[in-house]
């Protein structure tokens, strides 16, 4: 019997008007995406491709133009599916002078939870993930990996069915990677359904179902993680207008790419590679 | 597998809870209520205030009452803050973190309106209150001055009918309608040799003179109905010939009343009085840069501190006027002094249509 679908977009659109350029952004041009339950499916691509903007249409933060976006079987904003979907954005929410215990508090309250329990559970979710001494510090002291184990905490506080994480492991440093790897393993094992934007590709391979590629605005390549990752035609490079020297150059960054996918690394820096070897720009 | 929802922790779901039940949207309203109501800010308007309080034109009714009125808001807004709960940025209210974790944006939206409300409430307090004693200093029928155009007092000088037979003659606008003319009349006792009270005649419009009654040693306000009402332009006054007192009209001791106003427009005139322009122009300025954005804050508090600017120019004497009946307030409003007023009008309807923004999905991000 085939899983529940928690969270699926069909053809989703969505434009951003832009102040430098005259035209709009258009962030997503017909994205679909589906989530089941019990299933980790990453979401990859490079800056500027559509991650955030996809996530936040198929919760609702941000409606589509065109296209539709279902939670649990009902759009976002109807239903209770936000209240069975945790979400960690890209950014960190400005909780200010909030402390780390009265954050997870609160985010308790708004979902309803008895005051006791939203203390008892905001507790919990501290030791989890490693978080006891700095339940009492203030969030604006926290540290950017303290931040962001706040924040899976914050999104775990309702124990939702269903994960949406922006970069989860941004800005950790490797113990605190593991440390959130290991609760989303957990997760997994108990049947979440979890959706997760990332640029890491160790992460990814350790997490992931499967894996959707999203390229300016649209679904690239989707299928198994491993067959997503190993294939080598998800990853080609086109260049234009190549003269001999360019060439040269081209060779020398492409077995560099090949150190760097081999070594396991952030498709962050990918992009900073082919931004500073922007070879389309020599076109004669 | 089923798409029900499972029980969750702390008891959630097994009590059915919506996340937008009266706690958690009470938890939101009283985020958004601190998130206004800073320190910094109740500081600002605070010390406004009280700088404001010290003004010529906020002893309308004493000084005392004003500053007790202020302190007392001070203790009041430092509790309400006290039991909101800690601050929160406003930007949480935008943060796309926030509209993933509440289904009913339109409760939310409520909910959080309601806390900025109060909020701003709280904050406007002092406002609302300054004008109190002035307010109730006032206390009876309110009623429309009708400016007193020329008076002349023959053989003078001004306001004194100094001699048996003297007599003074009055010219109001005869644009407003008069329902009375109230006169505050006191003996001259200071050079009297002869302390038997004089007799007043009143003439109106040339017609023939009638007895308004005596002056004796207390000085009298003679009340002097017209029914019905109509316009005043010449009014005579005499002391009868004969032995007695000298009579002396003080400032403001002269005046024909007109339409009667209601109580709530006096509050906002009292309100306008009391305070200074200026200073709310000020205020106006923190409060727009802080809340809205920088155009809308150049033009709403920039626009109403050039006309708090030019003020002066348009409401001479108000520190002269608490005790000469309702007219600087009015002559603000409806005579010459209406720009403040269109301006302070402005910045508020600016106020009630921009607050919205903070909870738009449009601006949440991408």
């Amino acid at each position: 019997m085939e899983a529940s679908l928690l969270l699926e977009g069909r053809g989703l659109r969505r434009a951003f008007p832009s102040r430098r350029a005259r035209k709009a952004v258009r962030a997503l041009r017909g994205a679909d995406l589906q989530v089941r339950a019990g299933e980790v499916v990453a979401l990859l691509g490079p800056n500027g491709s559509g991650k955030t903007t996809l996530l936040h249409c198929l919760l609702g933060i941000v409606e589509p133009e065109e296209g539709e976006a279902l939670l649990f079987g009902a759009p976002p904003g109807r239903g209770d599916g936000l209240r069975r979907t945790g979400f960690l954005p890209e950014e960190d929410p400005p909780w200010g002078k909030l402390k780390g215990r009265e954050i997870l508090e609160f985010t308790a309250l708004l979902h309803g939870m008895d005051r006791a329990a939203a203390r008892r559970r905001a507790g919990e979710l501290l030791g989890e993930l490693g978080l006891s001494g700095a339940g009492e510090r203030k969030f604006r002291g926290y540290s950017k990996g303290m931040a962001r184990r706040l924040g899976l905490a914050s999104a775990l506080v309702h124990d939702p069915d269903l994960l949406v994480l922006d970069e989860p492991t941004a800005g950790l440093d490797p113990l605190g990677s593991a440390l959130v790897l290991e609760k989303l393993l957990a997760l997994k094992e108990r049947g979440k359904g979890i959706l997760l934007a990332s640029h890491v590709f160790r992460e990814v391979e350790a997490l992931a179902d499967r894996v959707v590629v999203l390229s300016r605005g649209l679904v690239a390549a989707q299928g198994p993680a491993a067959q997503v990752l190993a294939d080598p035609e998800v990853w080609e490079l086109r260049v234009r207008g190549l003269d001999p020297a360019g060439r040269e150059r081209l060779e020398g960054l492409a077995a560099r790419l090949g150190e760097v996918l081999r070594s396991g690394p952030a498709l962050r820096g990918l992009d900073e590679v082919l931004r500073r070897y922007s070879l389309e720009d020599q076109a004669p | 597998m089923s798409l029900a929802a499972p029980p969750g922790p702390g008891g959630l779901r097994e009590k059915g809870r919506s996340s937008s039940s009266p706690a958690s949207l009470l938890v939101l309203g009283r985020l958004s209520f601190r998130e206004v109501l800073n320190l910094p800010l109740f500081l600002g308007f605070l010390a406004a205030a009280g700088l404001t309080a010290t003004l010529p034109s906020a002893s309308l009714g004493g000084r005392g009452p004003t500053l007790f009125a202020l302190a007392a808001q001070a203790v009041g807004a430092g509790l309400a803050a006290g039991l909101a709960g800690p601050w929160v940025e406003g930007g949480l209210f935008r943060s796309p973190w926030l509209l993933a974790q509440v289904p009913s944006r339109t409760r939310m939206v409520l909910a959080g309106g309601v806390g900025q409300a109060l909020s701003l409430l709280v904050l406007l307090l002092p406002a609302l209150l300054l004008p109190l004693p002035a307010w109730q200093a006032r206390a009876g029928p309110f009623h429309q001055g009708i400016p007193l155009v020329e008076q002349t007092f023959r053989p003078g000088p001004e306001g004194f009918l100094s001699s048996s037979g003297a007599q003074a003659l009055l010219r109001f606008s005869p644009r407003r309608p008069a329902r009375a003319l109230v006169l505050r009349a006191e003996p001259v006792l200071g050079s009297a040799k002869d302390y038997r009270p004089a007799t007043l005649l009143l003439s109106l419009e040339g017609g023939p003179w009638r007895s308004l009654g005596e002056v004796g040693i207390e000085p009298r306000v003679f009340r002097f109905p017209l029914e019905p009402a109509r316009p005043l332009e010449e009014v005579r006054l005499r002391r009868k010939s004969g032995p007695g007192l000298f009579v002396y009209f003080p400032p403001g001791g002269i005046q024909a009343l007109g339409p009667s106003v209601p109580a709530g427009l006096v509050w906002v005139l009292c309100w306008i009085a009391a305070w200074n322009l200026a200073f709310l122009a000020a205020m106006a300025l923190s409060w727009a840069g802080t809340r809205l954005s920088r155009p809308v804050a150049l033009f709403a508090g920039g626009g109403w501190a050039l006309l708090a600017l030019a003020d002066p120019l348009f409401r001479p004497g108000l520190p002269l006027a608490p005790y000469e009946g309702i007219s600087p307030g009015w002559d603000l409003c409806g005579g010459r002094g209406w720009l403040p007023l269109a301006g302070g009008l402005l910045f508020l309807l600016l106020l009630a249509w921009k607050p919205g923004r903070a909870w738009t999905r449009r601006e949440a991000g991408r």
